[in-house]
């Protein structure tokens, strides 16, 4: 059984295309608003995070329903493990699902060591497995966890991340084999600049039997290129993207060409698609995805 | 090990500033400063502020009951009985300051009468020492499943207690939470494979019964 677009766009086998927003700091809808205006007709579907790092944001659920219902992009509603526990968890999956939420991506998430409020407890009663295995409890078996009935049970694909850039690189792909054999249905990656590492994912996951949407982030500028290939665990930026961005006279212009070349050699290896995350460029992720022929 | 650290100095003179008369009471079990050094340690800075000591001494360990219900020690390690062979004067203490776990404080507790109990450690979690620093083994979980991650503890060691496998969060190796240790999901990785049991990382553990750690914890 199909429910979203986005499954549907997978598993017609067509290249297919998710984009991100993030929650605003601050009671404020229309950022909301403005970052999903920029993907409407761009993307099939839009991730809304999480609380990030741990970050104070709002509530992922708000967005996700703004989105979908005033912007009409069906969204991808990122769950961690950080702050809620297997109860919280299920009560927010039948609340989105009674919004209409059709897509769930499972993540462990960050530690709030890592956020702006390091001192508060974390949760972690699960972990992304076991949360991909509740999920699917919850959408094929109609119960919650401790085997109750559920008077409607939520329709929804389950999605899971994925870590190309983890060394070793098998510790990483033994977890995702776990994800899919919890009942997996597609997979969202982490960002990928470097082409041997994007081969590599291809080899190793091509009988995997879920598609794959590669992750993909404009470099801003090349101080953000240096963090995130310094900071950033498991990101590779390859010189020659580091030399361009150097030596470019227009930063937008050479960052636009960059992405737009990794959006297309994604599709090329023969990837099911690719995830936008903007990081603050959503008004360029139209022009990203037509320079790279795929408009 | 229960591994502990002395309270500030001033946190400790602050504690014994209401009382006259102070007794010291070290602890012999878990190798730390809870020995005879330890003790002397805590005499002169209690005695510096002109508090009297009149007893000090190490017992055996401070926990070792056979049975609290009936009072009963575990012969070797009498509390009671080495804190009498340490000093007649204890009896005469209105405080007994306990450099023991957080165990050990009240295990004293059990028997100082109407004598306050004072703690001179911070008590913070069973482990072993690694160089010059002091890591967690353990967490007590009531589920040990130790024989399928190659002996090294997921969930006591990954700050996330993530059960089956890394998070995304591994740096050159290193846990994003704290740099300074590896990710524990590759030490349990590389162990396993080294002793020919790396199947062990595909089983998908199920999550962990919170409601036997419920506080406070008690078995028969």
């Amino acid at each position: 059984m199909i429910f979203s677009k986005l499954m549907r766009s997978l598993k017609e086998n067509k290249f297919t295309i998710s984009g991100e927003i993030d929650p605003p700091k601050g009671a404020d809808r229309t950022t909301i608003i403005e970052q999903a205006e920029y993907l409407k007709g761009h993307v099939i579907a839009s991730n809304v995070t999480d609380n990030p790092l741990g970050i104070v944001i709002m509530n992922t659920l708000v967005p996700c329903f703004i989105m979908q219902n005033e912007v009409e992009i069906e969204a991808v509603y990122q769950v961690t493990c950080r702050d809620r526990n297997r109860i919280a968890i299920q009560s927010d999956i039948l609340g989105a699902a009674a919004l209409g939420l059709k897509n769930v991506l499972a993540l462990t998430g960050d530690h709030p060591r890592m956020g702006d409020h390091p001192e508060s407890k974390a949760v972690f009663d699960l972990d992304s497995v076991q949360l991909t295995k509740l999920l699917r409890i919850m959408i094929d078996e109609g119960t919650d966890m401790a085997g109750n009935k559920l008077k409607v049970a939520p329709k929804m694909h389950v999605g899971v991340g994925l870590s190309p850039g983890m060394r070793p690189l098998e510790t990483e792909l033994i977890k995702f084999e776990k994800k899919i054999r919890a009942g997996a249905e597609f997979s969202q990656t982490q960002v990928i600049y470097d082409s041997n590492i994007l081969g590599e994912l291809r080899d190793e996951t091509k009988d995997c039997g879920i598609p794959i949407l590669v992750g993909i982030a404009p470099l801003k500028s090349l101080g953000m290129a240096k963090f995130m290939a310094k900071h950033v665990p498991g990101v590779v930026i390859p010189d020659d993207i580091m030399q361009r961005l150097e030596k470019s006279t227009n930063l937008k212009e050479t960052t636009i060409d960059i992405t737009s070349e990794l959006l297309r050699n994604i599709k090329e290896v023969g990837f099911s698609g690719a995830h936008i995350m903007p990081v603050g460029m959503d008004y360029a992720v139209g022009e990203i995805i037509s320079r790279a022929g795929l408009k | 090990m229960i591994v502990r650290k002395f309270k500030d100095s001033t946190d400790i003179c602050k504690m014994v500033k209401p009382y006259k008369k102070v007794a010291i009471i070290g602890c012999g079990g878990c190798y730390g400063e809870g020995g005879k050094p330890g003790v002397l340690k805590i005499e002169k800075l209690i005695k510096e502020t002109g508090i009297e000591v009149v007893a000090s001494g190490v017992t055996g360990r401070q926990c070792a009951w056979k049975d609290r219900a009936s009072k009963k020690q575990l012969k070797d390690d009498d509390a009671i009985i080495t804190l009498a062979r340490t000093s007649e004067r204890i009896k005469e203490a209105d405080v007994l300051v306990s450099l023991a776990c957080g165990v050990g404080v009240q295990s004293l507790t059990y028997f100082a009468g109407k004598k306050a109990v004072i703690p001179g450690f911070d008590t913070f979690f069973m482990g072993l020492p690694e160089g010059e620093v002091f890591k967690e083994q353990c967490i007590g979980c009531g589920n040990c499943i130790l024989h399928l991650t190659g002996g090294i503890c997921p969930i006591a060691k990954c700050p996330k207690s993530i059960m089956n496998g890394p998070c995304g969060g591994v740096l050159d190796n290193s846990c994003e939470v704290y740099p300074e240790n590896n990710c524990i999901w590759i030490d349990i990785y590389n162990r396993l494979k080294d002793i020919g049991e790396l199947e062990n990382m595909k089983i998908i553990n199920n999550p962990k019964d919170f409601s036997i750690r419920v506080h406070p914890r008690s078995i028969r």
